[in-house]
């Protein structure tokens, strides 16, 4: 299965000119015989939106959505947005989109309110994963802080989960030898959640600036072994693609197989009355 | 090898922009001067070069981001400053960008006589004020952007005027460091005349930054970058070894300066409220429903 990461900057409040950027890269995945085109977190608006979230929010059944759904007849999409509810409370959401319709919605679960982050305050956090199979791949959605937490992570491992796709909207921060700082810490996390869980693991950042704040890029997939197959540039546009294969997480389950000697009642016994 | 960089060895507590891909770091202030320029439909950019390190770095990104013919240059001498004059023909010849002059010592000293301002902050004050309007006269008539040359250890210790050198559409290099500047001229290759100068506002003959802060950048930009990026504790930047006296300076000097480093705030009392939480799309202009 080809997958296509496409690390754009979406236009600030921006709906139609992001959609249009959207079709070009999707016509462009198609052209090269992508399966799956993964845009980043909120890619069709932009970020930080903060008073214009009630303005720039849809609906998960609005027109809208269902013109970028139209665009998934010959390739799947993952699409981010802001969504709204019935009750008016927005969600940064991503759609899955196949064969025309909108399959799956995903609700960002961890919402960051520290330093630069402002989420929780325009927000409401979801509250449920989200995993589906596509092809021969058991796919689980996270959206960018939602990767951190390792219970989402867990969980999807006891889901059976093959594919973590993570948009992303990672910005950049320090600066050290060898370019973004923070980079580095996603990549040892995206290695080795894919590594460690015999796994592939797609994240896909933006680029571009918000008020002075630049998203950074380097979207990367890693996979079973955890080996980045493909990583994009850093601070650039760009349309990358690799191919990942169940008989690659064959192999790596051939050699290292940690799945029978799972004991999911000790984490139920350790969290017994402990919710939250 | 003193004790303070033997503590930092010790500790590992480098600061990384010591040893930072600085081609990165250009390639995120060109992307950025180039964005800023399109968002707000300026078609040039307007820069007060003095021939100091930030205003020559500055014109160098800005001249990588926009072509030169999109750089509007203006020099404001005030008196006697050979120098700066022959570092300024360094850097137009080197990057083929015309400069024009602006004279502001007959403005200035008029000023001075009528109001009789003698006390040196206060000349230096209105002469970074006049040097603002004449910037801004220069940004009108060529639709240009003034590009601001404030650095972070500047803006952190407020060591530039509010509303004088402050003033600015963007700042480019205001989150780097004055070490992080030094270096960022070295990888753009600028004129070594100016690289090796001592860093100087010239607001008066003689002066220098390091002599009127009184403590040399290198030190300064360690204190700052402990205090405020790595959120060490008074007590933890002394016991790196560093003065206790020179740490309450900085300190002192940057809790005194804060109401520069914001817009005016403005009294809340609607539901939005500019500089607080109404935000425009800039992009368009206008905000699809």
């Amino acid at each position: 299965m080809k997958v296509a990461l496409a690390q754009i900057v979406p236009i600030f409040g921006n709906w139609e000119a992001s959609f249009l950027k959207h079709k070009e890269y999707v016509e462009r995945a198609i052209e090269q015989k992508a399966s799956l085109i993964v845009f980043p977190e909120m890619s069709l608006t932009g970020y930080n939106l903060q008073d214009l979230t009630p303005e720039m929010s849809i609906r998960a059944t609005s027109e809208k959505l269902k013109e970028v759904a139209r665009q998934s007849m010959q390739i799947d999409l993952v699409v981010g947005f802001p969504e709204i509810d019935d009750h008016f409370r927005s969600y940064i959401s991503c759609a899955y989109c196949s064969k025309g319709e909108v399959l799956h919605i995903y609700r960002k679960i961890f919402l960051p309110i520290n330093g630069m982050f402002n989420d929780s305050k325009d927000f409401t956090p979801g509250h449920e994963l989200l995993s589906f199979t596509v092809n021969d791949f058991h796919m689980g959605m996270l959206l960018c802080r939602d990767m951190w937490h390792e219970e989402a992570i867990v969980s999807y491992v006891k889901k059976d989960v093959q594919c973590l796709l993570i948009p992303s909207n990672i910005p950049l921060r320090n600066i050290d030898e060898s370019g973004p700082a923070i980079h580095k810490f996603v990549e040892r996390m995206v290695r080795g959640y894919a590594e460690r869980n015999s796994i592939y693991a797609i994240y896909v950042n933006r680029v571009g600036f918000e008020e002075g704040t630049c998203f950074y890029g380097g979207s990367m997939i890693a996979d079973p072994f955890g080996k980045v197959i493909v990583q994009a540039p850093f601070v650039e546009e760009s349309l990358v693609y690799a191919e990942i294969s169940t008989d690659v997480m064959k192999r790596k389950l051939a050699s290292f197989h940690l799945h029978n000697d799972r004991r999911d009642a000790i984490v139920r016994k350790a969290f017994a009355g402990e919710e939250r | 090898m003193n004790s303070i960089e033997k503590a930092i060895e010790l500790h590992s507590l480098e600061p990384p922009f010591f040893n930072q891909d600085v081609s990165f770091l250009e390639k995120v202030i060109v992307q950025f001067i180039q964005t800023e320029m399109e968002k707000y439909h300026f078609e040039n950019a307007a820069i007060a070069l003095s021939g100091g390190l930030d205003s020559t770095v500055v014109t160098y990104l800005a001249a990588r981001a926009l072509g030169k013919k999109r750089i509007k240059l203006l020099y404001m001498p005030y008196g006697e400053s050979t120098t700066s004059l022959d570092h300024l023909r360094l850097i137009t010849t080197d990057l083929g960008i015309e400069i024009e002059t602006y004279d502001v010592s007959e403005i200035a000293d008029l000023i001075f006589l009528e109001r009789a301002i003698q006390n040196p902050l206060r000349r230096g004050n209105v002469l970074a004020r006049l040097r603002m309007v004449n910037l801004f006269d220069l940004s009108a008539r060529e639709k240009a952007l003034v590009i601001g040359t404030s650095n972070k250890s500047e803006l952190l210790i407020g060591y530039s005027t509010w509303y004088g050198d402050g003033a600015a559409g963007i700042m480019p290099i205001g989150d780097m460091y004055k070490t992080q500047v030094r270096a960022m001229g070295q990888y753009l290759g600028i004129p070594k005349e100016i690289l090796d100068k001592p860093p100087s506002a010239e607001l008066w003959p003689g002066q220098t930054d390091e002599s009127e802060i009184g403590i040399p950048y290198e030190v300064l930009d360690r204190i700052l970058y402990y205090w405020v990026d790595m959120r060490f504790s008074k007590e933890d930047i002394l016991k790196i070894g560093f003065a206790e006296e020179i740490v309450t300076r900085v300190m002192k000097m940057s809790y005194r300066c804060l109401y520069k480093q914001k817009l005016p705030i403005v009294a809340k009392v609607s539901a939005r409220t500019v500089g607080v939480d109404y935000r425009l799309s800039k992009e368009t202009g206008n905000v699809s429903s």
